[in-house]
């Protein structure tokens, strides 16, 4: 890797640009830390280049796939269901966003990375009757988990955040979301239940969605990666100590840094005997495992049950999810 | 989990106001007297029979405002502090007034209060316009609150009045069609 790195050129060298398959917007330590633990670090830096294609997913509480697929056909917009997921497809037409589908909430723009939580949860949702989205805001995954329990059972969104409960209101509202409760409160102030499936998105340092938003990396450092680590080992405790026995919990981030991903895992599992890492499987989505060490540090061998997406594989953002067993 | 930009095109792309902090509070129930006043309404008006809603519950927010949310013998709200719950169905002061949202979501079984649109008319209402129609295009429907379709697409919520339809989509809501 190191020979690769030298040869890419880092940013801000002398290197002709030209040639320069890294992106001058990333860090050189960024480029340091990850070029190690990803398959094919030049792929990688490459993808984190291009834009993310537009995706979106239909709103089965609204719709249907084929309704969906039949007036698109009749715009003549080309849109491609992906091979993982029946209900989500991308398309190169940026205007989907001013379709009269979108408008009605027959379909709800979301990165596809985001629907996967919800996803690997799929069986667990179709029996769940109490769910708790702990970070909810903007609503993306909530509307999908509604979807999936067929707008019955309850769902408690929960967001601390005042000032993005409006537009999580709003999500729910468009795509005809009945069984939610929405909550304002900081997680750890949650008051005692026992929830079937608990899904924790934790607020992260979003380096994996650094293709559609590179200025990310303005405020990117190491000490930012720590203290939302910090954060997200509280969120994954309180998530965890909300279940029921026999639940089911989501944890995911949008970022690459194994400080907020495997090592938040390896601190539950730490703290809590009764944590089991369950296996997560997309069929025909490609995965890369959980790694088990990352600068020195060993973590628990069952968190290479845990997936990561790398942005080169199916041409997504990055993305990383494990699914937690009490 | 991405934070929400304002105008990114992405979730709803669009900016919302700073928020009152007491204005999404739910009350809880509504009395059994409001809550039937406006079923009745519903059916009446728009054919939305009483049985659709028998495995939600109702509650009651600020400004008589109506939610319709998840049964309350499943939702135990003690020790959290709500913002809000379901959908918003209606305004249930002195005269009840539907939600665009509620209209949308029950649009296909409304069978009353129903007005198609054209597709130039369609476009015009999504955008947020106010609109002239023939007797022609009004037909039996009498005035008050309606339900603007175009096609099988249940577009929102307007008010009828002697010839001409109030807009009544949230202002969040409106949006330029490029496609329909």
């Amino acid at each position: 890797m190191a020979d690769s790195i030298k040869d890419a050129g880092m940013p801000g060298s002398d290197s002709d640009p030209t040639t320069n398959p890294i992106p001058k917007f990333i860090p050189k330590r960024f480029v340091e830390r990850y070029g190690s633990i990803v398959d094919d670090p030049d792929a990688f830096f490459a993808a984190l280049a291009k834009p993310v294609p537009k995706s979106f997913r239909v709103n089965t509480i609204k719709s249907n796939r084929e309704e969906v697929m039949e007036r698109f056909a009749s715009y003549g917009i080309d849109i491609r269901q992906t091979p993982w997921y029946d209900d989500a497809f991308v398309t190169d037409n940026l205007d989907i966003g001013m379709s009269l589908e979108h408008f009605l909430g027959f379909i709800y723009i979301q990165e596809l990375t985001s629907m996967l939580p919800p996803l690997v949860a799929r069986n667990e949702l179709s029996r769940a009757n109490l769910v708790l989205d702990g970070c909810a805001a903007p609503g993306s995954k909530t509307t999908q988990i509604a979807a999936m329990m067929g707008n019955r059972g309850v769902i408690y969104a929960n967001d601390s955040d005042y000032s993005r409960i409006r537009a999580l209101k709003f999500n729910l509202e468009k795509t005809g979301v009945l069984n939610t409760v929405i909550t304002n409160m900081g997680l750890q102030k949650y008051p005692p239940r026992q929830f079937d499936c608990v899904f924790i998105d934790a607020p992260c340092s979003s380096e994996g969605t650094c293709r559609k938003n590179d200025k990310i990396f303005f405020t990117w450092d190491e000490g930012y990666i720590a203290k939302n680590a910090e954060m997200q080992k509280k969120l994954i405790l309180k998530g965890f100590d909300l279940l029921a026995p026999g639940g089911m919990m989501i944890y995911s981030t949008c970022t690459f840094a194994p400080e907020e991903n495997e090592a938040v895992l390896d601190y539950l599992l730490c703290q809590r005997e009764d944590a089991k890492i369950e296996k997560v499987v997309i069929p025909g989505l490609k995965t890369a495992k959980g790694i088990t060490s990352f600068a020195g540090v060993d973590f628990d061998s069952s968190v290479k049950d845990c997936i990561r997406i790398w942005p080169h594989h199916n041409d997504t953002d990055g993305f990383f999810l494990a699914g937690v067993r009490k | 989990m991405r934070r929400f930009k304002k105008n990114s095109g992405e979730q709803s792309g669009r900016r919302f106001r700073k928020d009152n902090r007491e204005e999404n509070e739910v009350k809880g129930n509504p009395t059994a007297l409001t809550q039937s006043r406006v079923l009745d309404y519903l059916e009446e008006r728009f054919g939305l029979d009483k049985s659709l809603f028998k495995d939600y519950s109702f509650y009651l927010g600020v400004k008589e405002r109506l939610y319709l949310g998840p049964r309350s013998d499943q939702a135990d709200m003690n020790g959290m502090r709500v913002a809000t719950i379901g959908l918003m169905v209606a305004r249930a002061d002195e005269n009840i007034k539907p939600t665009t949202n509620l209209l949308q979501v029950f649009g296909k079984k409304i069978t009353k209060s129903v007005i198609p649109l054209t597709c130039p008319k369609a476009i015009r209402f999504v955008s947020g316009e106010d609109l002239i129609l023939e007797r022609s295009e009004i037909g039996p429907v009498i005035d008050g609150y309606v339900l603007l379709k175009y096609l099988n697409s249940p577009l929102g919520c307007g008010h009828l009045k002697d010839g001409s339809v109030k807009n009544m989509l949230p202002k969040a809501k409106r949006m330029k069609l490029k496609f329909i």
